[in-house]
């Protein structure tokens, strides 16, 4: 899949070391995802460490991101697995990949401490589009910047200004509506077409 | 619902943003819509890509404090499933049961609201059923919550009165079917000697609102749980039973 000819100045570069996916033997197929998750439910501790193997990186990041600390995204990563462990009996590969739900899981707590806690990320995020420097330069050992760039490249910039706003900062369509004064309609449309240009984006780097 | 309502809502519910009073609804939808589950699948593939994004290295420490704070939980469970507690989950479960169809009686003439705040109630019944397994049933007393106006929401709160020296109390507090424009709310515990707070109720998940305190030691004469709306008008109440 090509991606999304978005930024036609810019050719397709090959996106690499995203730790989710190559970093560790390739995408796992359906079946091992299945197993996994039933080595998950009984408790078995090699399953606890693959998942994170996989998948630990994409959450303590996302907890950063959200949270604004160091501290507060290894406790949420922390919550995340074992909020994965008590639900594993929920997961239904047939609705979704196993990353997605896992990331779901991370998300949503990691909005709801924001709600609980009333407060904003401690590094502001005003756009999406400063991930790709921030938390480099922060943690100095993010994977692949290369990727999270390329990947930014396909959104516009009110794309990336509504992504940052809803997923890294959880406000709802209504508040960024009022906040940024754009319709309500304009912003959901906004949010989907951006997904799905990450979707397609994201898609094409996994086939590599 | 139709579908072109629900694909409207359908970025949010993906992002995990969406109001969730709006999200039993959609949940509904999607069990019975395979086109708006398939649109669904792929917005959340389009979040999965924004979470890599912020993809980072963990501390090296990490990984060891997720596998023991995962065998820790997996512990407690499997000594739960030893303990005489089965009657206590099912004591629990009848409780999510009756209440239910008491709210299922108003559904007819409520319509959805009541369905959802049913369902909401059913659900934390669930959850405690989950917590009541950890417990001996020393010292844990029940509320159910019931409206004291005509509205069709309800809820329910569990006390946990320790007996154990330098062991926390605590008190939880899950509730559904509340307007969401009438509050904050807040929980208290009362009783004859005045009351004690329990806290902020905060929307959780599918339409829910909850709220927990840890306590050094609750007060011993506390006789009922009260949800009080942004006015500090008490809008639900139940008294405190031992389990």
């Amino acid at each position: 899949m090509a991606p999304i000819p978005d930024n036609p100045g810019r050719p397709p570069r090959r996106i690499t070391g995203m730790r989710s996916t190559d970093a560790h033997e390739g995408p796992l197929t359906p079946d091992a995802e299945r197993d996994l998750v039933r080595r998950l439910i009984s408790g078995d501790e090699e399953a606890v460490r693959i998942l994170y193997g996989r998948f630990g990186g994409a959450v303590y990041g996302l907890g950063l991101r959200l949270l604004g600390s160091p501290e507060a995204a290894q406790e949420l990563t922390q919550d995340t697995f074992v909020a994965a462990w008590r639900k594993a009996a929920q997961y239904d590969p047939a609705r979704g990949r196993l990353s997605t739900w896992l990331m779901v899981i991370a998300h949503n707590l990691g909005v709801d401490r924001l709600r609980r806690e009333s407060r904003r990320p401690l590094a502001f995020v005003e756009d999406v589009e400063r991930l790709a420097g921030e938390v480099v330069e922060a943690e100095g050992r993010i994977v692949d910047r290369l990727a999270a760039e390329e990947m930014l490249a396909v959104l516009s910039s009110a794309e990336r200004r509504l992504m940052g706003l809803a997923y890294y900062r959880g406000w709802t369509a209504r508040e960024i509506s009022l906040h940024d004064s754009i319709p309500l309609g304009t912003v959901k449309t906004r949010l989907r077409s951006a997904l799905i240009k990450l979707r397609r984006a994201h898609g094409w780097k996994r086939e590599l | 619902m139709e579908c072109s309502h629900v694909r409207e809502l359908l970025p949010e519910y993906a992002l995990g943003t969406l109001r969730a009073g709006d999200v039993p609804w959609v949940r509904e939808h999607l069990t019975a819509c395979a086109g708006c589950r398939k649109e669904t699948a792929e917005l959340m593939e389009g979040v999965e890509a924004a979470a890599a994004l912020a993809t980072a290295e963990p501390p090296p420490e990490l990984e060891d404090r997720v596998v023991s704070a995962v065998a820790r939980a997996a512990g407690r469970r499997a000594r739960r499933r030893r303990a005489p507690v089965a009657g206590l989950l099912a004591a629990a479960l009848l409780l999510a049961l009756g209440w239910g169809a008491a709210m299922a009686g108003r559904a007819e003439r409520l319509g959805d609201e009541a369905e959802t705040a049913r369902r909401v109630a059913a659900e934390a019944a669930r959850e405690f059923g989950l917590f009541l397994e950890d417990l001996s049933g020393e010292g844990v007393r029940e509320a159910g919550l019931r409206s004291t106006t005509s509205s069709v929401a309800g809820g329910r709160a569990i006390v946990f009165d320790s007996d154990v020296p330098g062991a926390s109390d605590w008190a939880l507090v899950i509730v559904g079917g509340l307007p969401e424009d009438e509050g904050p709310y807040r929980a208290k515990l009362r009783g004859e000697g005045g009351s004690v707070r329990i806290g902020r109720l905060w929307p959780s998940a599918e339409g829910r609102l909850a709220a927990y305190a840890l306590f050094g030691a609750i007060p011993g004469d506390q006789e009922d749980v009260v949800v009080l709306d942004g006015d500090g008008a008490v809008v639900l109440k139940g008294p405190l039973e031992p389990r």
